[in-house]
């Protein structure tokens, strides 16, 4: 009716408003939307890839550090008569000239995918077949995928695996019937299972063995005939596990786009406001001709919703089209940071985009809910002055403040005591916003202190400015509130991410002591000759080998990483806990490990616990007897003396050797002649101690560009909630302005005090977000960063981050000023003071 | 028609309290046209507050055409605000976003009356103050003058027993202000309503049936 | 009117969520891609790279007892007949068939590399309760899963294995086999040396150079041992037989496909013979036959010396196929007549390749005197 006309006529003739107020829901529901879509697509890919590569397998044979042998395999099937088996070999490759695609290279036996794996029919092809068994170098890829590289079958195609690079030939282009297979067998390399052995350098071996057991008795007899370190895991159990790992990350991802939505809730909340307030005549008059205050309630809300609903469809078209990027980000996180993930598709949920609805319409309600219900208190026909409506929120001021220290304390004790990444993440979100609903009071007792300074400083229009932001602290309030929190975001992660960078980076020079490392690019073997060539080097003092593999453990596999030390080299490992002395005296001698810090607080384990282990022999207890720090993995791994490994396991690989030159001996020369004595063995991959550094550190940086992405966009959807704020702010008192126009303020006076007052919002914000950023710092690092990925790290509060910071608040105030200022001293007083009609 | 006893009235200012009606009382028959006067701040504006019901008096009872508005709940004072009372203030009277016809219907709309029949109505109410052509203006688009007589159209439109005026000629020169008294006037003899008109000017008051002054929150017939 | 804003956002919103909502792709139906078995057995194009048959040429035991890797096909190929208590009756087959599906492979390095993959059927035939066994299997001729060798003798497919002694006479042999309800546990003796088929061994398929293979059989082979059939274990003893063939390329684009007899005569003679059906209906003149006397000594049975005619057929269930399933066989200068029927009437196997391979019983009369046996027929080329 004539009402909803009205207002709705009244939103399109202020379309800055409008549009502001659009902004932000629509940004805030795209962050979460684009966060909440490239997590599921992530999900939704690998559901998609462990479906087809797992395909029936419902038990895998896992084995120790170098696998299975391939003769194990060999009897099940001619002795044993268990003929639902598929031997699988896996890896890695690079389709040299397309490098930034990861492939998965995958080994299997044709003849025996049949029960497994739909989707490869086409390896059984006449005329595919023989070529793939019986030759090196040939392979299979998806035909979607081959089109996309623009190959064909019988194409001769360069690719990178284990560090060298072969030339391989297109056999064949897979094309499912299935859709799932189509999906889920992208980036996957198929070679006939010998040629895979070739290509990664496994001879004999193989990774695992997938079989179809039909019933509780025959999982029991594959059991009794397991070789004495390997498992026979459900496939399921172990797919569960992979996306488990992968779960803390994606949940850091999603907390922190809920942080741009409570940005974009604050913003609809000031533009409702100030909405409302800007018709406090129009509303008095329609209480004096007789609309109801249930009315003005209805009328405030819809008018919400309708600026809800419009910004969430934009909000949803832009999260989609947001959540593009992030895909890839995302993808490229887990990738480096779990196992091999390939999202490339975008899985456009339902779900996210209903949440995205929910989200845009409930905070939009819930954000319009208190200036709703401050237009039904608008008593008619306004008889109280803009000053009264200040003194009424004044008096609030205190329980507000009372509320919002009451969730702070909530929220710290939560982070302290709560168990579980959801509870920190809760308890931060109420210390923030506990701080928040605080700003208003802490605002006003700094700007009580700081009003002599301003006078003394900048004369009447510092007073002036100061006192125009108390005068409209119910507004600047919120608008600082705001800021605070986007800001306090940046420092907070910005902290974080330095806190983080600095302990690795020194953990980093802690642990890289050797000055040349040798090892096969995609953990191969270094051969014997190999490693004595480079040991035998002259110029080399010392050295160390290492070998990483997985083995067995109850019902999971580990990380293992075997170490053959120096004397000296015992301070590579920094103890987190453990006695030093004891430590290192018994790690060659005795059966004991040492456990990374994320392993103790996966697994639940402390110095003096016992962890089983499956050798050759059957399953051995080892003590742990120290737990190190280590950052180069969030998974966690178990620690070995090489001797204690030879004790219990028959495998002389060695995966990579660090040596030490002589003092004052030159690395790039020593690096030429290992190379000289060792080249001919084998070709290896020769790091020098800073370039691994340097590589580290990029690889760190590369990790952490997604946060710096949605900071980006936090302090973007601050900004532009700050700016309509401030604006709005400005132009109610336009008539002010006017009125000193009147009086003799020169245009640039009125500039000066317009963005004076800006300042002062802004440098208030940034003050308060400085407490409350280190804060979030302190979280993230100590409990957050603590329970997601198991890692301790040192707190580094670098001035540069908070300076910034209260430069970013500052400048964002300033900037936002800028309209209204140019506005209100352009404006001819004359004008400004008419009763305006609105 | 009006009865006001005993009416005390008091606004909390900046920290302290000030008395505005002190067991004020007053009657207005039915049909009466009243005029208030009194310094500014006297109370003349919240007198009509209460009796529009857009107030409550802290004690005293308000009747209105024999009901007793304090008694009643918010939410019934507006809906008998609505059938019963007609608005028409300084300035700011009409809906800057509704067109001037729009503006006339909405007390109509809010009593439910759409359709034809109003439409006629607000047609007709348009000729009575010489405006019929200006019906798809918005109100910016018109003089002070014109305003102040739409406003008088829109507060009449649904023929309410009571006319409450607040200062109307007040921004408006004297020429034009003649204009909208006597529109006012006319209007509201037709249908024997019911008149209370706040003024300062002495020259406007003399022109209704009868004046009070407000002095220290008390009627002071003139 | 305010109602109807409402309704109309949500069903906007509904709309909106109806379109974007990702269905689930209709599954399409598996398809058995797969290896061809047909296609290894024919065509002339395909038989490029192979070493061929092209002559007689004399056979060296025991090295010809194996593996023959340069030729594309090759099979070890065991029927027989076996009697358990109460005369109740099993037949059963066993064959090894090797595919070298690569000629121009070189030494790979891995132990898995390889051009031979082999492929092995086993069924059997309870003719009392009519029901009928059939599986298939494949592996590749490498790390040990497949294969054949010689001293001693001994071709498998994973744990199928037939095994025999060291030097040229490999007998006795020992069959080991089963999957599912089905398994056999024989040994076989030979009661009568092995025969060379065709020329000196030279069996020619068709009009090409090349279009032949080498074959030799064992027709007599006193079998004993046990059978376990869907639970039940039976001892067993009887008569089996054994074909050994390679070849690289079979049938000419002109033939469809053959009938293959094998029967084994209570008055010891036994008696090898097919015919090569032609694509327009006839038969191939080179079709023939080996007679083996009950001393072991034998002749071949040309073309036009046997008269067979087809007395009654059965449609396979899986359709496109009409097996004849009875047969009146005659040699006249032999003075034999004979009625071949078989055992009982599906004894298909509908693996990757249809063929009908079934336990076949005889009765009729030689030179007069009333004769039995049992034996096997093969009917390939009848599946489109």
């Amino acid at each position: 009716m004539q009402v909803y006309r009205a207002s709705l006529r009244y939103m399109l003739r202020h379309p800055w408003q409008l549009a502001l107020s659009l902004l932000g829901v629509a940004l805030g529901v795209a962050v979460v939307v684009a966060v909440d879509l490239a997590n599921q697509s992530a999900g939704r890919a690998f559901e998609l890839s462990t479906a087809s590569l797992t395909g029936a397998t419902t038990h895998q044979v896992l084995g120790g550090p170098s696998g299975i042998p391939e003769a194990w395999y060999v009897d099940l099937r001619t002795r044993q008569g268990v003929l639902q088996a598929a031997p699988v070999v896996e890896g890695q490759a690079r389709i040299v000239d397309a490098p930034e695609r990861g492939l998965r290279l995958l080994g299997v036996d044709p003849l025996a995918e049949g029960d497994f794996r739909s989707g490869f029919g086409a390896l059984t092809e006449q005329g595919t077949l023989g070529g793939l068994m019986s030759r090196p170098d040939r392979f299979a890829m998806l035909s979607s995928d081959l089109d996309e590289m623009g190959l064909s079958v019988g194409d001769r195609v360069d690719v990178e695996i284990g560090g060298r690079t072969l030339e391989l030939i297109v056999a064949a282009a897979l094309q499912p019937e299935r859709e799932l297979d189509a999906r889920g067998l992208r980036d996957v390399m198929v070679m006939d299972i010998g040629a895979a052995q070739g290509a990664l350098g496994r001879h004999g071996w193989l990774d695992r063995v997938d079989l179809i057991l039909p019933d509780r008795e025959a999982v029991e007899r594959v059991q009794t005939l397991l070789p004495a370190d390997a498992q026979l895991l459900e496939a399921e159990a172990r797919n569960a596990a992979l996306e488990q790992m992968a779960s803390a990350f994606q949940l850091n991802l999603t907390a922190f786009s809920l942080l741009a939505l409570v940005v974009g809730a604050f913003l609809i909340y000031n533009t409702m406001t100030f909405s409302v307030v800007q018709r406090r005549q129009l509303l008095g008059l329609l209480r004096a001709v007789g609309v109801t205050r249930a009315q003005i309630f209805r009328l405030i809300l819809l008018e919400a919703l309708l600026i809800g609903a419009v910004g969430t469809v934009a909000g949803l078209l832009l999260g989609v089209a947001l959540s593009h990027v992030l895909l890839e980000l995302v993808g490229r996180t887990i990738n480096d940071l779990y196992f091999m993930l390939s999202v490339r598709e975008l899985a456009l949920s339902p779900w996210s985009l209903a949440l995205g609805v929910l989200l845009g319409l409930g905070m939009t309600v819930v954000a319009a809910f208190s200036p709703a219900v401050e237009a039904t208190g608008t008593p008619p026909r306004a008889a109280l002055s803009r000053a009264a409506l200040e003194l009424g929120v004044r008096r609030q001021l205190p329980r507000v403040a009372m509320v919002g220290l009451v969730l702070a304390l909530l929220g710290l004790a939560l982070l302290v005591t709560g168990a579980g990444l959801v509870a920190a993440f809760a308890g931060l979100f109420l210390l923030m916003i506990g701080w928040a609903l605080m700003v208003p009071v802490m605002m006003r007792l700094l700007l009580h202190l700081l009003l002599p300074l301003l006078g003394r400083f900048a004369g009447l229009s510092g007073r002036m400015a100061g006192r125009g932001v108390e005068a409209g602290l119910s507004r600047t309030s919120v608008a600082a509130a705001a800021l605070m929190i986007a800001v306090s975001a940046v420092v907070g992660v910005g902290t974080m991410v330095d806190s983080f960078r600095y302990t690795f980076s020194q953990w980093l020079d802690a642990t890289l002591r050797a000055d040349v490392y040798v090892s096969v690019p995609g953990s191969g073997q270094v051969q014997p000759d190999a490693v004595t060539a480079l040991q035998d080097t002259e110029g080399v003092e010392t050295w160390s080998t290492a070998r990483y593999g997985r083995v067995g453990s109850g019902e999971q596999r580990h990380r293992l990483r075997v170490f053959h030390l120096p004397p000296e080299g015992k301070r590579a490992f920094r103890l987190q806990s453990g006695n030093g002395e004891e430590v290192w005296a018994a790690f060659r001698e005795e059966d004991v490990v040492l456990v990374t810090e994320p392993f103790a607080w996966h697994q639940r384990v402390a110095v003096g616990d016992r962890l089983p282990l499956r050798t050759p022999d059957g399953e051995r207890d080892f003590r742990v007897i120290g737990v190190i720090y280590d950052y180069s993995t969030s998974e966690g791994a178990v620690v070995m003396s090489r001797q204690t490994y030879d004790r219990w396991w028959d495998d002389p690989v060695v995966n990579s050797v660090a040596l030490y030159g002589v003092e004052g001996s030159e690395t790039e020369a020593l690096i030429r002649r290992l190379r000289e004595n060792a080249g001919a063995v084998q070709p290896l991959r020769y790091q020098s101690n800073a370039e691994l550094r340097r590589l580290s550190l990029d690889i760190f940086d590369q990790t952490f560009t997604i946060t710096q992405v949605l900071r980006l966009l936090a302090i973007l959807v601050a900004v532009v909630g700050v700016l309509s704020a401030l604006m709005a702010l400005a132009l109610e008192r336009a008539r002010e302005y006017a009125a000193l126009r009147a009086v003799g303020f020169t245009p640039a006076q009125i500039w000066t005090l317009v963005l004076g007052q800006n300042a002062l919002v802004g440098g208030i914000a940034g003050l308060l977000a400085l407490p409350l950023g280190m804060g979030l710092a302190a979280a993230l690092v100590l409990v957050i960063n603590q329970r997601s990925f198991g890692w301790s790290m040192q707190m580094a509060f670098p001035p540069e981050v908070l300076g910034q910071a209260f430069l970013l608040s500052l400048a964002a105030a300033l900037v936002a000023g800028l309209y209204p200022a140019w506005r209100m001293a352009k404006t001819p007083p004359a004008l400004a003071l008419r009763e305006e009609a609105a | 028609m009006i009865a006001l006893e005993s009416v005390s009235k008091r606004y909390r200012e900046a920290g302290a309290d000030r008395v505005v009606l002190r067991e004020f009382s007053l009657q207005v028959p039915e049909g009466q046209r009243l005029a208030l006067v009194g310094r500014s701040g006297a109370g003349k504006s919240t007198v009509l507050n209460l009796i529009s019901g857009m107030d409550n008096p802290d004690a005293g009872t308000v009747l209105v055409g024999g009901t007793a508005v304090q008694a009643l709940s918010e939410r019934e004072r507006t809906l008998f605000r609505r059938s019963t009372v007609g608005f028409v203030f300084q300035f700011f009277n009409l809906i800057p976003t509704l067109t001037v016809r729009e503006n006339l219907l909405l007390p109509l709309d809010l009593l439910g009356h759409k359709g034809s029949g109003a439409a006629e109505a607000a047609n007709a109410l348009l000729q009575r103050v010489g405006l019929e052509d200006r019906g798809g203006s918005f109100p910016e688009q018109l003089s002070g003058g014109e305003q102040q007589r739409v406003a008088i159209a829109r507060a009449l439109i649904h023929r309410p027993r009571v006319l409450l005026a607040d200062e109307p000629t007040g921004t408006l020169d004297e020429e034009t202000g003649e204009q909208v008294l006597s529109l006012m006037a006319e209007l509201t003899a037709e249908h024997g309503m019911t008149v209370v008109m706040v003024t300062h000017s002495l020259d406007v008051a003399r022109r209704m049936d009868r004046v009070v002054r407000l002095v220290d929150g008390r009627p002071v017939e003139a | 009117m305010r109602r109807r804003w409402w309704v109309l956002l949500v069903v906007l919103v509904g709309l909106l969520l109806f379109l974007l909502w990702p269905r689930e792709p209709a599954r399409d139906a598996d398809q058995a891609d797969g290896f061809s078995v047909v296609d290894m057995l024919t065509g002339e194009q395909a038989a490029e790279g192979y070493a061929r048959v092209t002559g007689p040429e004399s056979l060296n035991f025991p090295e010809d007892h194996g593996a023959h890797p340069e030729y594309r096909h090759e099979w070890w190929y065991v029927t027989g007949n076996l009697h358990g208590e109460g005369n109740r009756h099993f037949g059963y087959q066993i064959t090894f068939f090797r595919f070298n599906v690569d000629p121009e492979a070189t030494d790979g390095e891995s132990a898995w590399s390889t051009n031979q993959v082999w492929m092995a059927h086993l069924a059997l035939t309870d003719s009392e309760t009519g029901r009928y066994f059939h599986h298939e299997r494949f592996a590749r001729g490498a790390v040990g899963l497949a294969g054949a060798e010689v001293e001693p003798f001994r071709v498998w497919l994973e744990d199928w294995r037939l095994e025999g002694q060291e030097g040229d006479d490999i007998m006795p042999l020992q069959l080991t086999a089963s999957e599912g309800d089905v398994a056999v546990s024989l040994t076989l003796e030979a009661a009568k040396p092995l025969v060379l088929q065709g020329d000196r061994g030279y069996s020619q398929k068709g009009p090409e150079p090349g279009n032949a293979s080498r074959y030799f059989s064992y027709t007599r082979l006193r079998t004993a041992g046990e059978l376990r059939v869907g639970g039940e274990t039976f001892q067993v003893q009887g008569l089996s037989w054994m074909d050994r063939e390679w070849g690289s390329s079979v049938l000419s684009e002109a033939q469809r496909g053959w009938d293959w007899f094998s029967l084994q005569l209570d008055d010891g003679v036994d008696i090898m013979f097919y015919t090569l059906r032609l694509r327009d209906g006839d038969v191939d003149p080179r079709s023939k036959g080996l007679w083996v006397e009950q001393d072991g000594s034998y002749t071949v049975l040309l073309r036009e010396a046997v008269e067979l005619e087809a007395v009654r057929h059965w449609d396979s269930p899986a359709g496109d196929a009409r097996y004849p399933v009875a047969w009146h066989l005659r040699v006249p200068e032999r003075d034999l007549a004979l009625e071949v029927e078989a055992t009982l009437d599906d004894q298909e196997l509908r693996t990757g390749f249809r063929y009908w391979e079934g336990a076949v019983r005889i009765r009729g009369e030689r030179e007069g005197t009333p004769v039995r046996g049992h034996g096997y027929a093969e009917l390939t080329g009848y599946a489109d």
